[in-house]
């Protein structure tokens, strides 16, 4: 392994996930981070990555890009299907991992990117951005400082307007296998909102809580007439000590829709409630009444989240420290989203731990 | 004659006192009757209140539903303003340390009932359960889902505090979203090193609703308090069992 003032990055993956939060949290950190390889099989994508971002390379190939010698740790940024093939193959490079949730497509293959990292002696991080986010980490800390006692009910409602999907139909970065429909709304290559950012509440239900969780009731639906898989899902986890977790989380709302993740923690000695969707930085009036335009990108500040989280990642590779975040926890939050997808499937609860495909789990 | 010799009010209950009270100031066109408790109620009564679950009566308008706020969602949905409807999440907090009983009686009851009434197509599947957070059966998850695809999320929980009852309904769907939270309507007293305390003043809903039983009489339109029964016994075979209740639906 390569070893530079700057840990040295190659990029697998230039969607949009990392032309807007990946790429632009590497450059913030160009003090700590060099970018020096990406890799995309649109050749156009890669080649505007490195151009923007200042890479000396680029490749349609990621197995080129884990050829080289040079580099310290790969940032995944490929949708979930791929994760495990490519850290597998990362880890055989001798290469640390950094990888964008959600972790993997199946509890199997988390298992596999687990076992690969650890065999090769090499870091696996996943990012869950919501974890390095003020918001939540504020939460946390008042949960760890005892001010509402035991977490007996967490729930977040994520809201979501449908621009993510004109932005999916107009090709602008993400995979589009088939004409005109993205990966994520292809049902040969996501599950769903299960994973694709429900994700973020089953991790934030299992960090909150701090309990294993028992079983997952859940309900989804397709709003988009044109996608295969559900973008709706409103679920409820049920923990080993009878605490429950529940979470509504909608995609396809009207264009100009802010984002908003209502979140609240209730415990035993009090409630925690994220009061950042209420309290709206402008309002205006007029004959039409009263309405709040920067209500929440103003407040929810992501970007930063994700410099954060790769920061972590590079100081537990300087320091050969654990990672900020242990894959194990993430892998736990692909089991109840998995969960959830077969209780939705199904139509009835399911139970923890997650029996293999194939062996019935159901309640 | 004066038309607010229209109103029978039936029961002894606080609600039947406030409607009585309400009923000299509200006019009405027609005679109507308006059942509070179980039994002894005419066919043609409007049920109202926790009563309505174990009574027999046809037509039912959800107490909470007079709540300018519930009724801008229910015009909106009925206006197609809100276009396809994806969900609603609808959410009822009484004071923690009320009983189970008082926590159906004065929560998933009238929750369920605000639900059914804006959304009111057949209900297909039902799962809920009945969780202990903080006292014994203080909390409840309702998951339905209609014929027409809508996911209804239903909590009740005896959570909140001690002077307070929160109600949330929020609506999305394909052209808009709607949130109502009429309860947070109050005063907040921050003392210097004290707890803050929130002391609500949302307004007396009995007016309001006698008037919108004279509307639902002349509209013919009410909640079918059959349907809500069968939905409240599916919910709690649900809870009993741990398993989703399938109910056949057609719209």
């Amino acid at each position: 392994m390569a070893s530079h003032a700057r840990l040295r990055v190659g990029l697998i993956g230039a969607g949009t996930i990392a032309f807007s939060a990946h790429l632009p949290a590497i450059r913030r950190l160009r003090d700590e981070l060099e970018l020096v390889a990406v890799a995309d099989i649109r050749a156009d994508n890669a080649e505007r990555a490195a151009r923007e971002f200042g890479a000396e390379a680029h490749y349609t190939d990621y197995h080129e890009l884990l050829a080289r010698e040079d580099l310290d740790f790969v940032d995944i940024c490929t949708p979930e299907f791929l994760h495990a093939e490519q850290t597998e193959a990362a880890a055989a490079a001798g290469v640390h991992v950094f990888c964008e949730k959600p972790m993997a497509a199946s509890v199997e293959e988390a298992d596999r990117m687990i076992d690969a990292c650890r065999r090769a002696g090499v870091k696996l991080m996943i990012g869950h951005s919501r974890r390095f986010t003020g918001r939540y980490q504020q939460i946390r800390a008042a949960i760890d400082r005892g001010d509402v006692g035991e977490v007996r009910y967490v729930r977040e409602n994520e809201r979501r307007p449908r621009a993510m999907y004109d932005g999916l139909r107009l090709g602008t970065g993400y995979w589009t296998p088939a004409e005109g429909k993205p990966w994520l709304a292809m049902a040969a290559f996501s599950q769903g909102a299960a994973l694709t950012n429900a994700v973020h509440e089953t991790d934030l239900a299992r960090w909150f809580v701090g309990r294993q969780p028992a079983s997952v009731y859940a309900e989804a639906r397709i709003t988009e007439p044109s996608a295969e898989v559900p973008d709706m899902i409103s679920y409820t986890i049920t923990f080993d000590n009878g605490a429950v977790a529940a979470a509504e989380v909608v995609n396809q709302l009207p264009r100009g829709f802010p984002y908003f993740h209502m979140m609240e923690v209730l415990g035993s000695k009090g409630r925690i409630r994220a009061t950042d969707p209420l309290m709206a930085p402008l309002t205006t009036a007029d004959g039409r009444g009263l309405s709040q335009p920067l209500n929440f990108d103003t407040l929810l500040h992501v970007d930063s989240a994700y410099a954060t989280e790769l920061a972590g990642f590079a100081r537990a590779i300087r320091e050969d420290g654990p990672a900020p975040m242990p894959a194990e926890e993430a892998r736990g939050a692909i089991e109840l989203s998995i969960a959830a997808v077969r209780s939705s499937q199904s139509g009835q609860p399911v139970s923890l731990p997650l029996a293999k495909e194939g062996e019935p789990n159901v309640e | 004659m004066s038309s607010n010799a229209g109103w029978t009010i039936l029961g002894d209950t606080g609600l039947a006192r406030l409607l009585r009270q309400a009923a000299r100031y509200v006019d009405t066109a027609h005679p109507l009757t308006i059942a509070t408790e179980a039994g002894g109620a005419p066919a043609d009564a409007v049920g109202v209140g926790p009563g309505v679950y174990s009574s027999s009566v046809r037509h039912v308008v959800p107490y909470f539903t007079a709540f300018e706020a519930i009724e801008e969602i229910q015009r909106a949905i009925d206006a197609g303003e809100v276009g396809r409807v994806y969900g609603c999440y609808a959410s009822m907090r009484v004071p923690r340390g009320s009983s189970a009983e008082a926590l159906v009686a004065g929560a998933v009851g009238p929750i369920l009932a605000v639900c059914r009434d804006l959304l009111p197509a057949p209900v297909t599947r039902v799962w809920a359960t009945r969780s202990s957070l903080f006292g014994e059966d203080d909390a409840w998850f309702i998951t339905l889902r209609l014929a027409d695809d809508v996911i209804v999320t239903i909590e009740a929980l005896a959570s909140a505090g001690a002077s307070a009852r929160e109600l949330l309904v929020e609506v999305t769907g394909s052209d808009r979203v709607l949130r109502a939270e009429p309860t947070t309507q109050g005063i907040r007293v921050e003392p210097l090193g004290g707890e803050a305390m929130v002391w609500p003043w949302w307004e007396d809903l009995a007016e309001r609703f006698l008037a919108l039983v004279d509307r639902r009489a002349a509209d013919g339109r009410w909640l079918d308090g059959d349907d809500l029964r069968a939905v409240w016994d599916a919910i709690q075979r649900s809870a009993d069992t741990g398993e989703a209740i399938e109910l056949s639906a057609t719209l």
